[in-house]
C-alpha cells in the first residue's frame, strides 16, 4: 500500500481509520480502492455489480443501526443518477408518504443520494422502487460540485 | 381530585396519547430498550402535564423523533393540526438517518438474576433472586439499622469526567414502606434523583448526567426526611429491590433524526396562514446543532429574504426566529445545543427562547401570513427545499403564542421526556 494509495481511499471516502505506515495494509482494502477506482472511470449501477463489489457497498452502507459519521462523509460523495422521469417512477411506486427528490451539481445533473440503497429491501422504507433504484447508476461527486445555496 | 384525563390507575394513558400510540403501531412501534411501557408511560405523561399546566392546547403541531423504534414512527405527529393531517411526507431520509435511543455504550449492566453480581453494600442486607410482582431475579436489599450508614452500592464501571451517562433501573417498593421514604440514586455522592416513591409499582428510573468525577460508584438508598432508615432490619420496611441496572455513555447518543444539509426534509402539509401572524411560534429540540447558516422548519412563499417564518440561523451560524417581512427577528449568539423556541407575541414584536430561557425581545416589521406549507430539517420557499440543515432533530413543530411561563413549563415537559427518551441535552 503505497500513500498514494491511502490517499485515494481516502478521497474515495472509505470509512475506515487508515493504519500508520509500518502496518500492512489488507488485503480487502487494497481491492476496496480499486473497486472505486473501477466505479469512479467506468460508473455503473447496482444492478451492473458483481457480487463482491456489492457486498463491499453493503458493507460500507449498512446502518449500524444508524450511520456513523464515517458512513455519512461516505453517502455524500456517492450518488445516483436520475432524471425528472424516473424520479416520478419511483415516487408513483413509494407508499403515499415517503417520496424521492434530486439535487442538481453544477453540470445539471439530477442526483439522488446512494444511501436509498441502504433502505431499499423488502420490508424497507424505499423497497417498492428497489428495482428502479437499483438501476440508477453511481456517481462520484464532491462539494465542490454542488452549487453554492444562497443562506439568507 | 383527579382530572378527567389523568391517569386513574397502573397502565392507564392519556387519551391523546393512546390515539398517538395508535397512529404509531399501525405502521412502527414503540422503543422497547426498557419495555414500551416505560415509553409509552414517559409520553403519556407529557400529555398529562401539558393538560394540568395549560399549555398543551397552544401545541399547534408536534413532531417527535424519540421513542419510536425506526423511521416509519418518526414520520407520525405526535399532535397535528386538522388541517394539515396525522403524517410527515418524507424526502429522502433512510432508516440510518434515524438514532433511537438505545444506543449508548454500555459502562456496566446487570439484571442481579444469578447473584448480586455487580452489587455490594455497606450495613445492609441483600438478598438475590426475589420475586416481585410475579417476576424472578429482583436484588433486595434494607438496612442494618445497627450501623449509622447505609447503602447498596452499585459498580458503574470507570467514567470520564465531562462525558454524558445514563443510568437506568427498574426500582420496586412494597407496601410495607414508611411513607416518607426516598430513593437516593448518587454518582460518586451527587445526588441525581431523590425521590418519593409510589408504593406496589414496578417504577423505571432514568438519570442522565455529565460527570464530574472518576469515582465509578452508584449508591441506591432509601431513607426518611431527616432520619435515615426508620426500619431497623425488617425486610417490610425501609426496603428496595432493583432489577435491570444499566449504566451507559450516551455522550454522542441523543437520538434523534439527522439530515445531511442537502437533500433531505419532511413535508408538514401545515399552512401558515392557519394561525394569526402575531399568535405563533415554532420550536425545534437540536441534539446536534449544525453551526452553518441552516434553517430547522419554516417557509416562505416568495423570496427566502421576505415573508420568511422560520426557525433559521443567519449567516453567522445564531440561532435566530424569522418572524417578520422584511427585518428578521430575534436572535442569538449562544450556538448550542437544545431547545430552541420562537414566539410572535404581538403584530411587531417576537422573542427568541433557549431551553426556557429568553434571549431576545425585538420589534419587527409587520408580518405577513403566507399561503405556504412548512418543511422540517429546511424551508420550503416557493416549493423548492432551501438551506437544509444537518442538525439532528429530537423533537420540533408549531405552537401559538406563548407566556413566559407556558414557555418554560412546556421546555421543561419536553426536557423531562427527553431525559426519559434517550437522553437530555
Amino acid at each position: 500500500m503505497t500513500q498514494e494509495q491511502l490517499q485515494r481511499l481516502v478521497a474515495l471516502g472509505v470509512p475506515i481509520n487508515i493504519p500508520p505506515k509500518e502496518k500492512p495494509i489488507p488485503q480487502s482494502i487494497v481491492t476496496l480502492i480499486a473497486f472505486g477506482d473501477s466505479l469512479r472511470a467506468t460508473p455503473r449501477a447496482w444492478a451492473q455489480l458483481d457480487a463482491t463489489e456489492r457486498g463491499f457497498l453493503e458493507l460500507l452502507l449498512l446502518p449500524q443501526p444508524a450511520f456513523t459519521e464515517e458512513q455519512r462523509a461516505f453517502v455524500q460523495k456517492w450518488w445516483l443518477l436520475c432524471g425528472a422521469e424516473t424520479v416520478a417512477q419511483i415516487n408513483a411506486l413509494l407508499p403515499a408518504n415517503v417520496r424521492v427528490a434530486t439535487i442538481e451539481d453544477v453540470n445539471g445533473n439530477q442526483l439522488l443520494s446512494c444511501d436509498l440503497l441502504s433502505d431499499s429491501k423488502a420490508g424497507q422504507t424505499y423497497a417498492a422502487a428497489r428495482g428502479l433504484i437499483e438501476g440508477l447508476t453511481l456517481v462520484y461527486r464532491v462539494v465542490e460540485d454542488f452549487p453554492v445555496v444562497r443562506n439568507n | 381530585m383527579a382530572l378527567p384525563w389523568q391517569r386513574r390507575w397502573r397502565q392507564v394513558y392519556d387519551k391523546d396519547a393512546l390515539a398517538y400510540f395508535a397512529r404509531v403501531e399501525r405502521v412502527s412501534s414503540f422503543n422497547n430498550a426498557y419495555g414500551v411501557e416505560y415509553t409509552k408511560k414517559a409520553i403519556s405523561d407529557f400529555f398529562v402535564q401539558g393538560k394540568d399546566e395549560r399549555w398543551l392546547s397552544k401545541v399547534v403541531e408536534f413532531y417527535m423523533f424519540r421513542g419510536v423504534s425506526n423511521l416509519a414512527g418518526c414520520l407520525q405527529k405526535m399532535i397535528y393540526h386538522a388541517s394539515a393531517g396525522p403524517e410527515l411526507a418524507n424526502f429522502n431520509f433512510v432508516s440510518g438517518d434515524y438514532k433511537s435511543a438505545t444506543e449508548g455504550i454500555v459502562v456496566a449492566q446487570s439484571d442481579f438474576s444469578s447473584g448480586n453480581d455487580i452489587a455490594t453494600g455497606f450495613n445492609e442486607v441483600l438478598s438475590h433472586n426475589q420475586t416481585v410482582d410475579g417476576s424472578a431475579g429482583w436484588l433486595r436489599f434494607y438496612a442494618n439499622a445497627s450501623n449509622g450508614i447505609h447503602g447498596c452500592y452499585v459498580s458503574t464501571g470507570s467514567m470520564v469526567v465531562g462525558k454524558r451517562y445514563r443510568l437506568r433501573v427498574k426500582v420496586y417498593l412494597p407496601t410495607g414502606q414508611a411513607s416518607t421514604s426516598t430513593l437516593l440514586l448518587s454518582v460518586h455522592g451527587q445526588p441525581i434523583v431523590n425521590t418519593f416513591l409510589a408504593k406496589d409499582e414496578v417504577q423505571v428510573f432514568e438519570a442522565t448526567f455529565v460527570s464530574t468525577a472518576t469515582t465509578p460508584n452508584v449508591y441506591f438508598m432509601l431513607r426518611a426526611s431527616f432520619n435515615p432508615f426508620v426500619g431497623a432490619n425488617n425486610p417490610t420496611e425501609d426496603v428496595a429491590f432493583i432489577k435491570d441496572f444499566i449504566f451507559e455513555d450516551v455522550t454522542d447518543s441523543p437520538g434523534g433524526l439527522k439530515g445531511n444539509g442537502l437533500t433531505k426534509y419532511l413535508t408538514t402539509g401545515f399552512n401558515q396562514n392557519v394561525l394569526d401572524k402575531n399568535n405563533r411560534g415554532r420550536f425545534a429540540y437540536q441534539n446536534v446543532r449544525d453551526e452553518t447558516a441552516n434553517a430547522c422548519l419554516g417557509g416562505s412563499d416568495v423570496t427566502l429574504d421576505n415573508n420568511l417564518w422560520a426557525l433559521i440561523n443567519n449567516s453567522s451560524g445564531e440561532q435566530s426566529y424569522w418572524a417578520s417581512d422584511t427585518s428578521g427577528g430575534p436572535f442569538s449568539g449562544n450556538k448550542v445545543p437544545g431547545f430552541w423556541h420562537g414566539i410572535s407575541h404581538e403584530n411587531t414584536a417576537a422573542k427568541l427562547f433557549l431551553n426556557g430561557v429568553m434571549q431576545q425581545n425585538v420589534a419587527i416589521s409587520e408580518p405577513t401570513t403566507q399561503n405556504v406549507t412548512d418543511y422540517v430539517f429546511g424551508l420550503n420557499r416557493a416549493g423548492t427545499l432551501t438551506v437544509p440543515t444537518t442538525s439532528r432533530l429530537a423533537v420540533a413543530g408549531i405552537t401559538q403564542a406563548m407566556s413566559d411561563t407556558e414557555v418554560l413549563a412546556f421546555y421543561n415537559a419536553t426536557q423531562k421526556l427527553m431525559a426519559k427518551l434517550g437522553g437530555a441535552v
